[in-house]
């Protein structure tokens, strides 16, 4: 091994990506993978456990971990947590009940050591739905202003229509791109 | 409406974006997926037939496996589900699982593993949960059936499955690989196994680990102790499984289990289990969360340390490589992870954060003991520990604060202590640095000491004997520079890079390894890209490319010139050439360096005047220094320098043209020209005179006469490099300075030194020089020029007319010495490595080498018959025995394909036309021969008719039969070394012959095999294979009838190769033999020395040897005629009680003090 494998393997890293998908239930995770995926959404059930994606999205493969929202599996996420590059936080916009709830799960995951590093996008989803709050409204409830130094940025969206999918993939891409040029 | 519009937008976007990016073609999709089918249609027998095929297709798929990625989760889905299935349909009725039916399915799985890497495909396995508990009971029943097959009712499957088969392994695997996806599901362990009452969910039961998982662990645990595959999967599997939250106490049993499973002093198979339980832990540690295992860090630790001490880890690589991975992962458990505010990047970055750290903050001791080993291991002996040590210590300083970071950072910075450290502690170190680099955590004051290092680092080369070390110390080199140029911002690192830069190009143009040259370039290219601060980046990176400095004489001759254009580069690479490169290890790199110093002195700008000023006069000192490499390089820059500046029409000054005049004589004077290292130095010195002729220097008569004289010298020669030289020499020489030619002005002496010169080749010529000098001379006389030649037209006629009528018989020595000698030695080419008998290659080669050279000798002397019948039977009668001889021993040799080649070769030049004399055994060869090539054809095993050659009447032909025969006999082939065996039993047992016939075959096999034996006194391939023919020999009852000196000689030959042999196998066949020879009748002495070397065998150091050599012992003593005069009756039976009461595989204390009583009961004088 030498400088050379180490070039062809950190190029061959530079186009992966691990990306988390989390939230509560029934925000449209697993919804959104598949829109972006291409395949059918017509028939999607609650995710009893996680599901692994990989697709090919531009040029970088992505990897996506999609992981079920239910209380019961929450403490489980962290079996997920290795060398996440990106996560994804999804919110269905018109559940206002759990707005709080939301919020004090995405805190507590913040502070998980293994996601130190990881980019954050949150999907504000559902926005088709009548009642829905804005991304304005929802990086108020969420408290988002306090973050930090994490690279970060909320998306409205909808599963159902496409509309603003592909603006927060591209962005969490591109961010994830820009810390690995630094940081080799 | 505007919906509608975005959600086409987004497909269309997306189809789009796959047409562009999706980079995958597989053309045989189609076929793969319909191949995946129809084995999960029908597991049992179609998955058998076409897994070739299978195969086939995805191997071509090696190298660019991420192809296909597209197609790979259809075929893992499709071939799991008959495997769920299975596993499902044993959960519920409870029936066996069809083991065979696994096992095919998992060998087209493990394909697609192993070509695609077992890490994608483990995500592509379905992960439902309800999968969880049938699939472990199906891996579990496996391994239990394999064990027992008599108690399963597939019990053929098993009893396939048990008898070593092969493919249970890859089972194994797959199930593990499957397991390792499933454990990660997100629910509680104990709601998944059934075998928990339904009644007492959560809470309670957690304090115990589920049963079905724990059995799963117990199997893991075993696993770590297999040297397969499996250990490494299991494990991942445990890595996994114990950091998950609900397994808080398996963790705590496992690592207790871990702690006693390694202790050699509990268990004897400590080193074995050592590499898999590292491994687990370091999963272990790497996949869990840092807060839970604080608990069990310390305990840890202090395993590990204990481990990194023992004798067994500092003996393994493997093992050591492991737990320095351990240990890292157990020191980065102790520091929360961190953003290094610190690190240079952050600083750059605006948002740093200062308050992050702060004093407060306390750094456990057991880090700085973690970092104190991993500082230690950077100068290990092997270089994965070395990379191990270096990633860690990368991964931990990131974790710590500034003033410790830096510490870190100034001790690695301190092992480059240059007199001390080796060159493993230089790579170790250059590999940190360049970790730490990668990490910005190397601060800007101390970039500079490093590019100090760095730039020692690119040019690393110690000498050590014949070759030198240093290359991956280059490599690493170039990886700091590489990994600055990324993390660093262009402002700070300006200085370090403008330094470096020279070196980079040097390492780049002129490494003696490709590798190097590449890295170094890369590690520009980066600079180049990422800081562009090289002068002329751009340029020198698109005439440096990877492939340009892929071939060593082009990155020489053709791109260090282009780079050499621009000035910043040149001198740093002239400089390196004349003080470096000029004075290397190896001959033909300072050969290149000459050259390449050639090329940048004719593309030097006339106004440069370095090459002038510098270095004509530092090579005129090197030329005449002590040391054989620097004379040497200096000889030959000097040469190309001179050369190219004349091209170029710079003009040497008066006195340096004097000094290069004299030179050759002082090279002489300084006998540089004779003894050690002569030949390099009279081919240099013959390409100096060349060039210097070509320059047109001007030489004195004594220096005319005295170049003169080496030319002739060495034109004599019988190296083929130095005459070639020498005539080159000679012709530039002639044409300069022995002009005679009429329109030439030139002196009476050197028209008289020209015609004498001419005359003096002519002399050479004649018969009664030596073929050498007739060579040299013949071909001197080509190089002079025409004016010197016309006037002796008819004597030259003559003379060259004599000389090309005995021109055959050198030409035939020559043929036999340089062509048929390295050819039948390349026949003895055994070597083998990894990929096994590779030396099977070159012999295959060398014998239609052979076959082909000897075939063009024979038309060669048909078609030149004129030097007559005897000269032909001459070379011929020598070398045709010994061609077929060789081939011959091919034909009967171990590997299939080779024992093919040689019966083609032998059918060539048997059937050759004309006929080749001198063909040794004609009518056994030619059954041997159509029987060989009817095994090639039809692939039958039987050698009988090769065999035959036995008969032979050539000793030759029956030695090298009878080698090979021992090959086979004794090689891992079973069912070859029966057929060698049966045949040759079979040829000393001719239906009807007589006994003494018998008798006198035996004897002759006999006879060649102590030669062969003799031969091969010493060798490690064939030792085994002598001692089983020897025993093949007994064991027909045959040999000992023989009796006397044959046996004695065969004792001495076993005796003294189990001398000190440690080799276990071969021990316990010298066992038997050795016994064998206990019954020989009527023969003292013989039986004396035979029962001396069994006592040895069963006091020696290991206890399976000691074991079977008493058993052996034992049975030999049952058969010994109690009338022998060597024992008496009483002695025989004690030996035997005390052979059979002693445990010989116990304590080898214990086995000598029973020897020594053996020894008094069987060796006692008989009257005593």
């Amino acid at each position: 091994m030498g400088l050379l494998s180490i070039i062809k393997k950190v190029k061959k890293k530079e186009k992966e990506l691990r990306v988390l998908m989390v939230g509560l239930d029934n925000a449209g995770k697993t919804t959104i993978v598949k829109r972006i995926n291409g395949e059918d959404i017509s028939t999607i059930s609650p995710t009893l456990g996680f599901s692994i994606k990989t697709m090919q999205y531009k040029s970088f493969r992505l990897n996506i971990w999609d992981v079920g929202g239910q209380k019961s599996l929450r403490s489980y996420w962290r079996n997920y947590f290795e060398q996440t590059d990106a996560m994804v936080w999804v919110i269905d916009s018109a559940d206002i009940h759990r707005m709080l709830d939301c919020r004090d799960e995405l805190h507590n995951l913040l502070k998980e050591e293994k996601l130190a590093g990881a980019t954050l996008l949150i999907f504000a989803n559902k926005q088709d739905v009548g009642g829905a709050l804005s991304d304005k409204q929802i990086e108020q409830v969420l408290e988002l202003s306090a973050m930090g130094t994490r690279h970060w940025r909320i998306a409205a969206c909808s599963a159902v229509t496409g509309q603003g999918l592909l603006e927060g993939i591209d962005w969490t891409v591109a961010d994830v791109k820009s810390r690995r040029f630094l940081l080799g | 409406m505007a919906d509608r519009a975005s959600t086409d937008d987004l497909g269309q976007a997306i189809e789009a974006a796959d047409k562009v990016w999706s980079v995958s073609h597989v053309e045989e999709a189609g076929e793969l997926n319909s191949l995946a089918e129809t084995a999960a249609a029908d597991p049992l027998e179609a998955a058998v037939t076409l897994l070739p095929r299978f195969r086939q297709i995805l191997s071509k798929y090696q190298e660019q496996s991420q192809l296909l990625d597209p197609h790979l989760p259809s075929l893992v889905t499709t071939l799991a589900r008959p495997l769920q299935q299975q596993a499902h349909s044993q959960e519920r009725s409870s029936t066996a699982p069809d083991l065979t039916l696994v096992c095919n399915i998992c060998r087209l799985l493990w394909i697609i593993a192993t070509v695609r890497g077992p890490g994608v495909v483990l995500k592509l396995f379905p992960n439902e949960a309800h999968d969880l508990e049938p699939v472990t009971h199906l891996l579990l029943s496996l391994t239990e059936l394999e064990a027992d097959p008599s108690g399963s009712n597939t019990s053929a499957a098993a009893a396939a499955l048990a008898d070593d088969d092969p493919i249970a392994w890859e089972a194994r695997c797959v199930l593990l690989l499957w397991l390792a996806q499933l454990v990660l599901i997100p629910f509680d362990l104990a709601l998944v196994d059934s075998s928990l009452s339904s009644a007492a969910p959560d809470g309670s039961n957690k304090i115990t680990t589920p049963p079905l998982i724990a059995s799963l662990v117990q199997w893991c645990q075993a696993q770590l102790a297999a040297p397969g595959k499996e250990r490494d999967l299991a494990a991942v599997l445990l890595g996994r499984l114990l950091p998950r939250p609900d397994m808080h106490q398996a963790l705590a049993g496992f690592l207790g289990w871990a702690a006693e499973s390694v202790d050699a002093k509990s268990n004897p198979q400590a080193a074995f289990v050592l590499p898999g339980v590292a491994a687990a832990m370091a999963e272990v540690f790497k996949q869990g969360q840092r807060r839970p295992l604080l608990s069990i860090a310390p305990e840890a630790l202090g395993l590990t340390l204990q481990l990194l001490a023992s004798r067994a880890v500092q003996s393994s690589v493997i093992t050591r490589k492991l737990t320095v991975k351990l240990l890292q992962r157990v020191g980065l458990t102790h520091l929360p992870p961190r953003e290094p505010t610190w690190s240079h990047q952050q600083e750059v970055d605006e948002s740093a954060d200062e308050s992050d750290f702060g004093d407060e903050e306390e750094i456990p001791e057991e880090v700085e003991e973690v970092m104190g080993q991993l500082l230690e291991c950077l100068g290990d002996k092997d270089t994965v520990v070395r990379w191990s040590a270096a990633k860690g210590l990368g991964r931990i300083t990131a974790r710590l604060p500034q003033e410790l970071g830096d510490q870190v950072v100034a001790s690695v910075l301190a092992t480059f202590d240059p007199l001390a450290a080796s060159e493993a502690t230089w790579h170790g170190g250059c590999l940190a640095l360049a970790e730490l680099a990668r990490r910005g955590l190397l601060l800007p004051h101390r970039l500079e000491e490093a590019a100090h290092i760095v730039e020692q680092g690119l040019v690393y080369d110690v000498r050590r004997g014949l070759h030198s070390v240093g290359a991956n110390v280059r490599d690493a080199a170039s990886y700091v520079s590489w990994a600055c140029a990324r993390a660093y911002a262009p402002a700070v690192l300006h200085p370090f890079l403008t330094r470096l830069a020279p070196t980079l190009i040097i390492a780049a143009c002129y490494d003696r390894e490709v590798n190097c040259r590449r890295a170094a370039a890369a590690a520009f290219q980066e600079g180049v890209g990422r800081q562009d601060s090289f002068p002329h980046g751009i340029d020198i990176i698109t005439a440096a490319d990877y492939f340009s400095l892929g071939v060593r004489s082009q990155a020489y001759l053709t791109v260090a010139p282009c780079i050499a254009a621009y000035p910043s580069y040149r001198r740093p690479l002239t400089t390196h050439l004349l003080h470096t490169k000029l004075r290397h290890w190896e001959a033909s790199l300072r050969e290149l360096a000459a050259k390449g110093l050639g090329a940048l002195a004719l593309g030097e700008d006339q106004q440069d005047g370095m090459m002038l000023e510098e270095c004509v006069p530092c090579l005129l000192e090197l030329c005449l220094d002590q040391s054989l490499e620097v004379h040497h390089g200096g000889v030959l820059g000097l040469a190309e320098t001179l050369l190219a500046l004349s091209q170029k029409g710079t003009k040497l000054s008066e006195h340096r043209l004097s000094a290069i005049a004299e030179l050759p004589q002082k090279v002489q004077q300084a006998r540089f020209l004779a003894g050690k290292g002569q030949e390099l130095m009279r081919a240099a010195t013959c390409r100096l005179l060349e060039c210097t002729a070509l320059a047109a220097v001007s030489l004195t008569e004594a220096q005319q006469r005295c170049a003169h004289d080496i030319i002739d010298d060495c034109i004599a020669s019988s190296s083929d490099d130095i005459s070639t030289a020498a005539v080159a020499a000679l012709h530039a020489f002639s044409r300069q300075y022995l002009t005679a030619a009429p329109d030439a002005v030139s002196s009476a002496e050197s028209q008289a030194a020209g015609s004498s010169c001419t005359l003096k080749y002519m002399g050479g010529l004649k018969p009664t020089q030596p073929p050498p000098v007739r060579r040299g001379y013949a071909a001197a006389l080509g190089a002079l020029p025409r004016h010197l030649l016309v006037t002796r037209r008819e004597i030259l006629m003559e003379a060259l007319g004599a000389a090309t009528k005995i021109e055959e018989d050198p030409a035939a020595s020559r043929l036999q010495a340089d062509v048929f000698v390295p050819l039948l030695s390349a026949m003895h080419d055994y070597s083998t490595d990894n990929r096994g008998d590779v030396g099977s290659w070159v012999r295959e080669a060398s014998m239609g080498a052979m076959t082909q050279t000897l075939l063009l000798t024979q038309q060669l002397l048909v078609a030149s018959n004129k030097a007559g019948a005897s000269t032909q039977g001459n070379i011929l009668q020598s070398l045709v025995p010994l061609v077929i001889a060789a081939l011959v021993k091919q034909s009967v040799e171990r590997i299939g394909r080779v024992r093919g080649t040689a019966a083609v070769n032998l059918h060539k030049l048997l059937t050759h036309q004309p006929a080749l004399p001198c063909i040794p055994a004609v009518q056994l060869l030619t059954a041997a021969v159509h029987e060989a090539r009817e095994e090639a054809a039809a692939g039958s095993e039987d050698l009988s008719a090769r065999v035959g050659l036995l008969g032979a009447e050539e000793p030759l032909v029956r030695e090298s039969v009878l080698e090979g025969l021992i090959a086979s006999i004794g090689g891992l082939d079973g069912s070859l070394s029966n057929a060698a065996s049966s045949a040759l039993t079979a040829w000393l047992r001719p239906p009807g012959a007589t006994a003494g016939a018998m008798q006198q075959r035996l004897q002759s096999v006999v006879a060649s095999l102590l030669t062969i034996w003799g031969r091969h006194a010493t060798s490690q391939r064939m030792a085994l294979p002598l001692l089983r023919t020897a025993d093949l020999l007994f064991a027909q009852g045959r040999l000992e009838e023989l009796g006397g000196p044959h046996i004695g000689e065969m004792l001495g030959l076993v005796v003294e190769g189990t001398r000190g042999c440690r080799d276990v196998p071969r021990l316990c066949t010298a066992a038997g033999v050795l016994t064998q020879m206990l019954n020989v009748p009527e023969d003292e002495s013989l039986q004396t020395m035979a029962t001396e070397a069994m006592l040895k065998l069963i006091t020696c150091p290991f206890p399976k040897v000691r074991k079977h050599a008493a058993e052996q012992l034992y049975v030999a003593l049952l058969a010994i005629d109690p009338s022998q005069p060597a024992f008496a009756e009483g002695d025989v039976e004690a030996a035997q009680e005390q052979l059979a009461e002693t445990a010989w595989d116990g304590p080898l204390a214990e086995a000598r003090l029973s020897a020594q009583q053996l020894r008094s009961m069987l060796l006692a004088a008989p009257g005593a």
